[in-house]
This record gives structure tokens, sequence and C-alpha cells, in this order.
């Protein structure tokens, strides 16, 4: 029996299976936080932002008409949070704060190095689906072929997309400073 | 895979190890959810389908469309263009986006500000549309403001396009039609009207390009959601409206350092330095359009034919069979096989077509995997003024690319420059790009680099093989890019550069609709992005 898409888990959800939503969490969860971390720069808030987006993605999901578009559109709510997670941290820290809450100061080891971050800011300025393919297969470490059936989109397709993504990547990389 | 591509995997893999040795937060999350109420499909009501289904027939649509009729004359019943109209008497109208970009309009003195930021980067910026000038401040365009005048445009007209500031895209020119649709919605309890604009392309496809709440007694725009199309991953941003009595005076106001000297267009560079750049524009603009360009890469071959401002664009790859890595391929010698020896060795990938004011893109979505039984085509329609230099690139990449504004000077004795070659320089805060050019030879970048402080950004580009064709105009055989064989190109011989034919126009060759057509017949999904 395949793997089921993101789509008919989404479906299970609605349909009243709470439990099915941990398997979309499971599938999703590393990419999400990368997107917080690209915004972020640090792994302790970037979960707390992923954690949230996660509630808020639950509690809108009768919403998402793209139910195939999961991933992205969670990845989307991350971002935001995570936005308004560093705006709210200038903010302190322009309001005086005696103890600064900046992420990235807050753990050593939660912080990202600054090639790691400018690696992540540049897949997430990937077109979404070649954003999907890529995290799935690097961030959550699904082989092609499962990632092809969480997606619903054919093999040689997410193959050509990866390969696409990587182009990207290294153009972007290349080209791009700012 | 290459070596790069090697690197980038490599780096790739590095990160989602990282990520995946972070503690899971799903027990954590799925604790949150539980006492949280079972979430349940959002209630659609398609009434009129299901009425006319169900066998009540004519009356009952006649039904539902009093109910229409008598809705749309109640309150509730506000069109978007009531909704646009009524921020007409306001001084002010600003609207914060949720990625924290601000847009202020003050809609008396026609004057918009724009300012957005990131974790890098500080954007200010007003245009002055009674005086047309524009003023900027951008925190990598050096310690400086920077101010251009520009040419007042047809649109914005009225205050809404002031204030939504989306005239430069959708007021000229339009090419497709937008339909709009109201629903009832709410923003935190407060019950709204939204207007969901489409936009509906030539084949009746529909994209939702722009949504709109508003409030439903005072007529006012509460929320706007712009949807920033594929360019941009996709996304859509969304602002609050709000209307205060006054706003800033300046771009100081939202931010920009005061005390900053202001640069005003091309004075910054040297006019040695701004005479090579015209030159090399003008080697640019007489580079022949009438050409076939054969390129070939890494990844496979592309094929360009130029017709004057139209072109046609064949991309076609070979993967090898454990379907990652590219294979090197071989081509033929003589010019004139290629096309045939391509289609029997090589897949087709990728088609594009450039009318003159459209781009149309076919993705055959086929060939990287031949067992696929989707082949997941597309194709779309953009527009794009840019298409006929992208087409042949990398033939107009050889001329310095002069996209900053900053300051850019001439140096003559430096190491290493390559003989009869002058050096133009050009220097941000951030980064430094160096173009070596050969006047003699019509301005060709025979060696550039940038350099940026980490060592990610730094990259070298040589041109060789230097060769003239008939027409007398020169340009580069091979692009070399050290560390990375990605953008190594080939171009074979001058043969290369032909005269295309009627022929090959009344064949369809440039005929973007019909290349539409044809995908679509064949299965490909169609998208128009003509914005």
């Amino acid at each position: 029996m395949g793997m089921q898409s993101d789509s008919e888990l989404v479906q299970i959800v609605l349909d009243g299976d709470r439990q099915a939503y941990g398997r979309l969490f499971e599938r999703h969860e590393r990419s999400v936080l990368a997107a917080a971390l690209a915004v972020l720069g640090n792994y302790h808030a970037a979960q707390d932002a992923t954690q949230e987006a996660f509630v808020r993605a639950y509690v809108n999901l009768g919403r998402l008409r793209k139910r195939d578009s999961f991933g992205a559109w969670v990845r989307e709510i991350a971002r935001h949070e995570a936005i308004a997670v560093r705006r709210r941290v200038r903010q302190t820290q322009i309001a005086g704060s005696a103890a600064p809450e900046e992420p990235s100061a807050s753990s050593a080891d939660g912080t990202l190095d600054e090639q790691t971050r400018l690696l992540l800011d540049a897949v997430t300025r990937l077109p979404t689906h070649e954003q999907e393919v890529l995290t799935l297969y690097y961030f959550e470490g699904h082989p092609v072929k499962t990632i092809s059936e969480m997606t619903a989109r054919p093999v040689g397709t997410v193959t050509m997309q990866l390969s696409r993504a990587r182009s990207r990547l290294q153009k972007w990389l290349k080209e791009n400073p700012t | 895979m290459n070596e790069y591509d090697e690197r980038l995997d490599e780096r790739l893999g590095r990160l989602g190890d990282r990520l995946r040795s972070r503690p899971s937060i799903i027990a954590k999350g799925m604790q949150t959810l539980e006492g949280m109420p079972q979430v349940k499909p959002a209630r659609r009501v398609v009434l009129v389908p299901t009425l006319a289904r169900s066998g009540l027939g004519l009356a009952a649509c006649l039904a539902v469309g009093v109910s229409l009729w008598l809705s749309l004359a109640c309150p509730a019943g506000i069109t978007l263009a009531e909704v646009q109209k009524s921020i007409d008497s306001k001084p002010w109208v600003l609207i914060r986006y949720d990625d924290g970009a601000q847009e202020w309009a003050n809609l008396r003195e026609r004057l918009c500000f724009v300012t957005h930021a990131d974790e890098r980067n500080f954007y200010a910026g007003m245009r002055d549309h009674v005086k047309g000038v524009w003023r900027a401040y951008h925190s990598n365009w050096g310690q400086q403001i920077h101010e251009e005048p520009f040419t007042p445009r047809p649109y914005p007209q009225t205050p809404w396009e002031y204030a939504v500031g989306d005239w430069d895209d959708r007021g000229i020119d339009r090419f497709w039609r937008t339909t709009v649709e109201r629903v009832s919605d709410d923003i935190n309890g407060r019950e709204v009207v939204r207007f969901d604009t489409y936009d509906v392309g030539p084949a009746g496809l529909r994209v939702l390009a722009q949504q709109v709440w508003a409030d439903p007694e005072t007529r006012l725009p509460v929320r706007i959601r712009k949807y920033l199309g594929p360019d941009q991953g996709d996304n859509c941003k969304t602002g609050d409206f709000s209307f205060p009595e006054s706003g800033p005076a300046s771009i100081h106001d939202l931010g920009a350092p005061e005390g900053l000297p202001t640069v005003v267009n091309w004075g910054i560079i040297e006019p040695q330095a701004k005479a090579i750049v015209e030159a090399a524009k003008e080697a640019l603009r007489q580079f022949p359009r009438n050409v076939r360009i054969v390129r070939k890469s890494t990844y496979g071959l592309t094929i360009s034919y130029s017709l004057g401002e139209r072109f046609r664009k064949e991309t076609y790859g070979i993967v090898s069979s454990d379907h990652q890595s590219p294979l090197a391929i071989e081509l033929p010698d003589d010019v004139e096989q290629i096309r045939a020896w391509a289609s029997s060795h090589l897949t087709l990938f990728r088609v594009e077509i450039y009318g003159g004011q459209f781009c149309y893109s076919y993705d055959t979505g086929r060939g990287l995997w031949p067992t696929s039984a989707d082949p997941g085509a597309t194709v779309d329609v953009r527009r794009d003024r840019d298409a006929w230099a992208q087409s042949i690139m990398p033939i107009t990449d050889q001329w310095p690319f002069i996209g900053n504004v900053g300051p850019m000077r001439v140096l003559k004795d430096v190491p290493d420059m390559p003989a009869g070659c002058v050096l133009l320089r050009y220097e941000g805060t951030r980064l430094r790009r160096d173009w070596y050019v050969d006047p003699a030879r019509d301005y060709i970048c025979v060696k550039q680099a940038e350099f940026a402080p980490d060592d990610i950004h730094t990259r070298q580009v040589e041109r060789t093989d230097l060769t003239r064709l008939p027409s007398g105009q020169w340009y580069a055989k091979t692009v070399h890019t050290p560390n990375t064989v990605e953008l190594d190109v080939h171009p074979l011989s001058d043969s290369e550069i032909e005269e295309l034919t009627r022929e090959n126009e009344s064949s369809g060759f440039f005929n973007g609709e019909r290349l539409v057509k044809e995908a679509v017949d064949r299965g490909a999904k169609a998208t128009f992005w003509a914005r």
C-alpha cells in the first residue's frame, strides 16, 4: 500500500482523526523548522515558531483549499510567525530591555553560522514546488520515491524539480550576494 | 554530478543532518492540540449548481436569483468600486504588510512612500508623482541617498491606485481581463466583505490575483492580499489598512539616515566609466538580431533563434541512468546536423517563444524520467520585456552588467590586466565588481570578478576564443567560470549565425499561441502570468 498523500491526510484529519495530523507534522516538521530558521537564525526560537505554525495550521485547516499544498502552506505560516517573533524581539530591544532577547544570542549551540543561514535563505527563495521537494529530500531525508507519493507527483517530476532547485540554488548563491 | 553540484549536495545534506539531529517537537505540538476542538472543513455553500441538479428547476433558480438581487441591494452588497472610491476623502492611507513593509500614500499631494527591511537590508523610498522625483535609501547602496527623475506614467490616476500601488503592472496594456467575486468573511470576529479578483487568461483559466476585505458599513478597505506570482515563489503578502491624519514628510521619517550626500542618477560615475558603459550598451544594440545561437553546457544543449524582437529557444537535455547526474554530451561539429542529432539523442525539455510582448514557455516535463506515466508538462504565458536579452544569454552577459547605481571608475594600471583592456570597477558597501573590458573588441568583458565579504559570493568569469562575426561584431565563444563547469559555453562556429527566413515564421516557428494550444492538447497544464 502506498503512502498517503498530504491531501489525503488533510481529509482524514478533517474527518475527525486528529492523530493523522501527527503524520503531517512528522512529515513536514524539519522543512517548516528550516523556513523559520532561515528568518530567525536560532534553533530554539525557530522551534517555537514551528510549533506555533503547526497549531495555527491545525486551527485553520478547514480553510485550506489546495490540500496537496499543506507543506508549503504551513511553511509560509511559519515564516510569517518567525518574522513576527523577530519584530517583537527588535521592539523589545528598542524599548530598552535589560536582557536582550535576540534569538541568535540565546544559545551558542542554537545559533546558525552565516553561511548556513545564507543557504537556508536561498532555499526559501525557491519556487514553492521546488522548495517542497528539496526540503523533503534533504531536510526530511525522504527518498525520491517517497516524495513522489507524498506530493502526488510523478517520480520524474520530483527528480527534475530537485535538479532545477539545485541549479537555482547554485546560481543564486553565486550571483546574489545581498 | 559536477564538483559544484557535489559541494552543494554536501552542504544541503549536512544542513539536513543538523536539522534532523534536533529534538522533535511533535509530541509537544500534538499535546497542545489535545485541548483544542476538532477542526472541521470550512462551510462552502454552492447553492445554484446544487439546486439545478436537484430537480427543483427554473423556479428554484429564479428564487436564488431574486435572493442574490436582494443581497446586492442591501448594505452588505457593496461593490469593489465603492470600496476603492471610499478612500478618496482620506488625507493619508497606510498599508502595513505582514512582511514588515509599509506603504504610505499622501493622496492630496500625490506622494507615495515605501519602506521594507529584512535581516540584512533596509530600504526607504519616496515617489513624488507631481514633480516626478524618486528618492531612496538602501542600506546596500552605500551611505548615500539616491535621487532620480521619472516620467509620470498614465497611471496611477485614482487615489486607490496611489494607495495600493499596483498600477505599474496592472494599468497598462492589459492582456487579461479580470473578474471579481464577492463573498462574506470575517476578520477577528468582525463581519466584512471580501472581494476576490481573478485574472482570466485567453484560454479562460483563472488566477487569483488579489483579495480586498472591506467594512460593509463604512465601505472602507480593511485588508488587502496580493498574490505575487511564480517569480516570487507563488507567495502572497497581506496588508492592513489604516487612515492616519498625517504621515512621513521624507524618507528620513521612515528611518533613512540623515545627513547623507544625495546622488543624482549617474552623477557619481566617472565620465570615463560612463563612456565605457555607453559604448558597451551600443555594442549590444549593434549585435545582430537575426541569429541562431547554439549553446552547449554540461546539462545539454540550447538552440536559440532570434528574428528581430522575436525568438524561439529550444532546450534539450540528457541524464544518466541513475537519474541524478547529467552526462557530458558530445555534439557533431557541423552545426547543420545539430538539431537532427539533438532530436534523436537528447530529450526536448523546454520550448520558449517570445512574440514581442509575451513569453510563452512550454516545459515538456519529461525526459529526466522516461518511465514516468504522467509527464507533468506545463505551459505558461507571461509578460517579459527583457525576454530577447535573456534568450541570447550569455551573449548579452559578455558586456558589463550595470545594474547598480554607485561609485564606478576606470583603472588602467593594475596587476594581471589582460592585454589591451581597461578595468571598470564598481564598489558598493558589501560588494566589489571588476570588469576587464577590451575596447578594441566591442568592449567585451574578457574577465570579470565579484568580491563579497563572504567567500560564497566571490565569483570569477573568463571569456576566451573571441571571434568576429561576418557583420563585424565580436563575441566570446567560451565562457569559463573557475571552480565550476556549469557556465561553460562552447558555441561551435561562426556558421551558427544565420538569417532566419519567412518560411520559419509562417510555419508557426514564433507563434506562441500555437505553442500553448499544442501543449494543452498534449495535456500540459497551462498558466497565464501575464503581469
